[in-house]
């Protein structure tokens, strides 16, 4: 009988029941996340300096700020939804952090295209085809080492969506990675900053989604 | 709580309301055994299982029509359960994770159904094609009395081909895997396993043919 088999599988489950270690809460793990991606940051940031002309980028209002809040923010609200993501009953708390990300990305770029447009460089082009691209693998380059840690802390909880937390992983690790080539970017163009640096996590996610997914699964035997 | 997994079929609104109902104080109970499960206290933990099965079972009824089945996605959740039981968090309230643990399970278990029963008809029209090459491949004659014909037809035909063919046939058409988890089952690379599948396909349209004439 089907119903005699559940109560051995309980006896048996209930026998195994060996000590685990719980995991950490996800503020500690989330913590650890942006501890890495801001040293990340640092070291690229130190070792390249900041984008031309520097610190006068950093003013208030100015295009380049608006981006870095944005990858910021969707780096932090991707990580967060990937690491919710990887636990049991935590996936309204995962969607909640994906829309805020994506928000914060969108009206990031909203703003700045707005502050580009009244800067008068709007006669620049929006996409420039090749030199576009070593910005680009530069984000997917800085983005590796926080992806790791991300996909890592999501397999030790449990994952039931793989392939949802694979591709939020990929796109948080992304945006933040994209951060540190942002602040380094040697590409010119107001445009460039814009378009290309706003795209990047969606790039980073598209790619890095199936490696991750299968890392995941290897982690998770 | 031994009675508790003979619980009958009840109206949809009764299970319903079943689901969520509780005696005061369970939630908090069932956070309390589970955080005494993780430091491996077997006892309490056996008792969750009990407590928290005609719960499930109840979620499950309520969605799949078969009772073999519902059994089926029951000692999956228990067993998922199990494995993920490092993820719970005292803290945080006890169903909402192991409700989650049972939608899941609950959409693979439908997911591989669905699949299982798509590859059982392909399979039934390719037998009735061969059977009678001027029957149009409708879906809707699948049910109809020849269904049993043809499945003894393949039944006979699965018997003769050689264990590891047959075993990748069962996994792949039957039990509805993908070919990465019929690999992964019988301990053998995906190619192996597409090689393998391949020949019995093979095979087993040898047999039939030599069946129909």
């Amino acid at each position: 009988m089907s119903r005699d088999r559940t109560d051995a599988v309980i006896a048996a489950l209930g026998r195994d029941a060996r000590p685990v270690r719980r995991i950490p809460p996800l503020r500690r793990q989330l913590a650890t996340v942006l501890l890495l991606a801001a040293a990340v940051a640092v070291v690229v940031v130190a070792g390249l300096g900041l984008r031309a002309p520097g610190l006068p980028l950093l003013q208030l209002g100015s295009p380049f700020l608006w981006m870095a809040l944005g990858l910021a923010a969707a780096g932090v609200a991707g990580a967060t939804s990937a690491l919710a993501f990887a636990r049991p009953g935590r996936e309204a708390e995962a969607w909640r952090a994906l829309a805020l990300g994506l928000a914060a990305l969108g009206l990031a770029g909203l703003a700045s295209a707005y502050a580009v447009a009244g800067s008068g460089a709007s006669s620049e082009p929006i996409w420039r085809g090749a030199p576009e691209l070593p910005c680009i693998i530069a984000s997917l380059v800085f983005s590796l080492p926080a992806a790791l840690l991300v996909t890592r802390l999501a397999s030790r909880a449990a994952p039931l969506q793989r392939g949802r937390t694979a591709f939020v992983s990929a796109g948080s690790a992304t945006a933040l990675g994209a951060l540190a080539a942002h602040l380094i970017c040697r590409t010119p163009g107001e445009w460039h900053v814009v378009v290309t640096h706003a795209l990047e996590p969606f790039v980073g996610a598209l790619l890095l989604a199936a490696p991750l997914y299968a890392l995941l699964r290897w982690w998770r035997r | 709580m031994a009675g508790a997994g003979h619980i009958r079929r009840a109206p949809p609104g009764v299970v319903e309301a079943g689901e969520r109902r509780h005696d005061a104080g369970r939630s908090e109970r069932w956070s309390a055994w589970m955080a005494a499960a993780q430091e491996g206290d077997g006892q309490r933990y056996e008792a969750l299982l009990h407590e928290v099965r005609p719960v499930v079972q109840a979620y499950v009824r309520k969605r799949l029509p078969s009772d073999t089945a519902v059994e089926d996605v029951v000692q999956t959740v228990l067993l998922l359960i199990h494995r993920a039981r490092h993820s719970y968090r005292a803290e945080r309230p006890f169903e909402p994770w192991l409700f989650a643990i049972a939608k899941n399970a609950l959409r693979d278990h439908q997911r591989r159904g669905g699949r299982r029963a798509r590859r059982e008809e392909t399979l039934r029209d390719d037998l009735r094609r061969h059977a009678d090459p001027d029957a149009p491949g409708d879906r809707a004659r699948s049910a109809s009395p020849e269904s049993g014909a043809i499945a003894r037809e393949l039944e006979r035909a699965l018997a003769k081909l050689p264990a590891s063919q047959r075993e990748a046939v069962t996994l792949l058409h039957l039990e509805g895997l993908s070919v990465d988890e019929a690999a992964q089952r019988v301990g053998t690379t995906r190619g192996a396993l597409k090689a393998r599948i391949h020949r019995a396909y093979v095979a087993l349209r040898a047999l039939l043919a030599g069946d129909a004439t």
